[in-house]
């Protein structure tokens, strides 16, 4: 694979600025936006590359997990301020990912080897991967859950005025919000070598690897991110569920916008 | 004896204060004021549909679970839903749910035809006449009509409050707002009004 030096990296950076200004002549706020996407994703790629390499010089269990710890601080911290509407805890959802993300682990543990599996290389950017789509399943579930709370507000007063419990009025918003949730995983196993080759396997390719054997890897890691998204949004349901059980006024209170 | 004693009750938003109201047994009360003094957002307190302090709420029946298994609020808008009249009815009425009594109260209305309707293609008035055939069929002791006969046309309208007669006849009581003039207000026994003192209003029998 031949290597990219500073200049060529440097050229990447000034064709995401002209892309910011291409953007600048229709919305100034999502120009400023992608100028500080591109400005922080090329930053925070070479930090990444930079404390990975630190990384997998030091195989230790201490520092990977405490690299685990950070990539899901991270991601709840995101979380946090792109699903405004839910108004949890950083630590709310800094447990609800960590939780998401076990299983996700187990079974990585469970069906690869565990040599492989234990090494800095595998474990790091596998974790970030789950947490990174469980990050975008839960942001788009949660917010499509309270539009759709707050665009309902007829209909969840009619049918709690029959009686019918907040609990089983909120099932059809949790279902709507799974379908939401998960549509960015469905779309890609649906297209997935149809229409794209995905990340993962494009780098494995990249790097030599043989096609067959990073399709299967690829299947198990789409697999591992469904399911990752699929306990994640579970798992933040259930706790909506207790919401309502301990506030009775929870639901009322969200569709009246005074919550 | 009252079925329904509240006593200082407090609504934040908007401000509110209710310093008594009664409910008996039969009556027909009406709750009148100006839009948007708080009149709805007083009948949903009431059912807990809306968060309030409150000093003194008597109730005098017995509760399982939740009030709204006694006080029946009835909201001015239907459901929108894909769902049809007689699967809404099932999931509404539970196990008093029966199709031929359906059918029957709905015939009574003329309105025999909607029984496989989608509730969203119902009229805002055939809505209305489902949400109080609903409420018959509930029978709940108190029921809370918010506007809930606004949308319906004046000949079906006789037939409607004949039903309101009825359940004040079986010692249901109903408490209601309504904005037109109704034939069940001359059957009123009580009378409440809302006034606005600037930052809050206050809820005063006429």
């Amino acid at each position: 694979m031949s290597e990219l030096d500073v200049s060529q990296v440097l050229i990447i950076f000034l064709i995401g600025l002209v892309n910011a200004s291409l953007i600048h002549l229709f919305s100034k706020e999502d120009s400023k936006l992608s100028l500080i996407a591109t400005i922080r994703s090329l930053v925070q790629l070479l930090l990444l590359g930079f404390i990975l390499q630190l990384l997998f010089d030091n195989d230790s269990w201490l520092i990977k997990l405490l690299a685990m710890v950070l990539v899901i601080f991270n991601g709840s911290f995101t979380l946090k301020k792109r699903a405004k509407q839910s108004h949890e805890s950083i630590l709310t959802y800094f447990v609800i990912i960590s939780l998401g993300v076990i299983p996700g682990l187990a079974l990585a543990y469970f069906i690869l080897d565990e040599q492989y599996f234990s090494k800095p290389f595998f474990f790091i950017p596998f974790t970030g991967m789950l947490v990174g789509n469980s990050l975008t399943g839960l942001t788009l579930g949660i917010n499509g859950l309270y539009d759709d709370i707050k665009r309902s507000k007829q209909n969840i007063i009619y049918e709690l005025s029959f009686n019918i419990s907040s609990i089983e009025v909120s099932k059809s918003f949790f279902q709507r919000s799974l379908t939401t949730g998960l549509t960015p995983i469905l779309n890609m196993m649906l297209i997935v070598g149809i229409v794209s080759i995905p990340g993962l396997m494009t780098g494995q390719l990249m790097s030599g690897i043989s096609p067959f054997m990073s399709a299967r890897y690829q299947y198990f890691l789409i697999i591992a991110i469904q399911s990752t998204i699929i306990i994640c949004l579970l798992l933040y349901y259930s706790y909506f569920i207790i919401k309502l059980k301990k506030d009775k006024y929870f639901l009322v209170e969200l569709v009246d916008g005074t919550t | 004896m009252a079925l329904l004693k509240i006593k200082k009750m407090k609504i934040e938003n908007p401000k509110l204060e209710i310093e008594e109201f009664e409910v008996t047994a039969g009556d027909i009360i009406r709750v009148k004021g100006p839009s948007g003094i708080g009149k709805s957002s007083f009948l949903k307190a009431i059912v807990g549909l809306k968060n309030h302090t409150t000093e003194e709420f008597d109730i005098n029946f017995e509760l399982t679970e939740s009030i709204r298994e006694s006080i029946l609020y009835l909201p001015q808008f239907g459901l929108n839903s894909e769902l049809l009249v007689c699967d809404l009815a099932e999931k509404i009425l539970k196990n008093k749910y029966n199709e031929n009594s359906l059918k029957e109260s709905l015939e009574h209305f003329e309105l025999t035809h909607i029984l496989n309707s989608q509730i969203d293609n119902l009229s805002g008035g055939e809505k209305q006449i489902l949400s109080l055939i609903f409420a018959d069929k509930l029978d709940r002791s108190i029921i809370l009509c918010d506007e809930s006969f606004s949308a319906i046309d004046s000949q079906r309208m006789v037939l409607v409050n004949k039903m309101l007669l009825n359940w004040k006849a079986n010692c249901k009581s109903i408490v209601y707002i309504s904005h037109q003039k109704l034939q069940i207000d001359d059957e009123l026994d009580y009378e409440y009004s809302f006034t606005s003192l600037g930052n809050h209003s206050i809820l005063e029998i006429c």
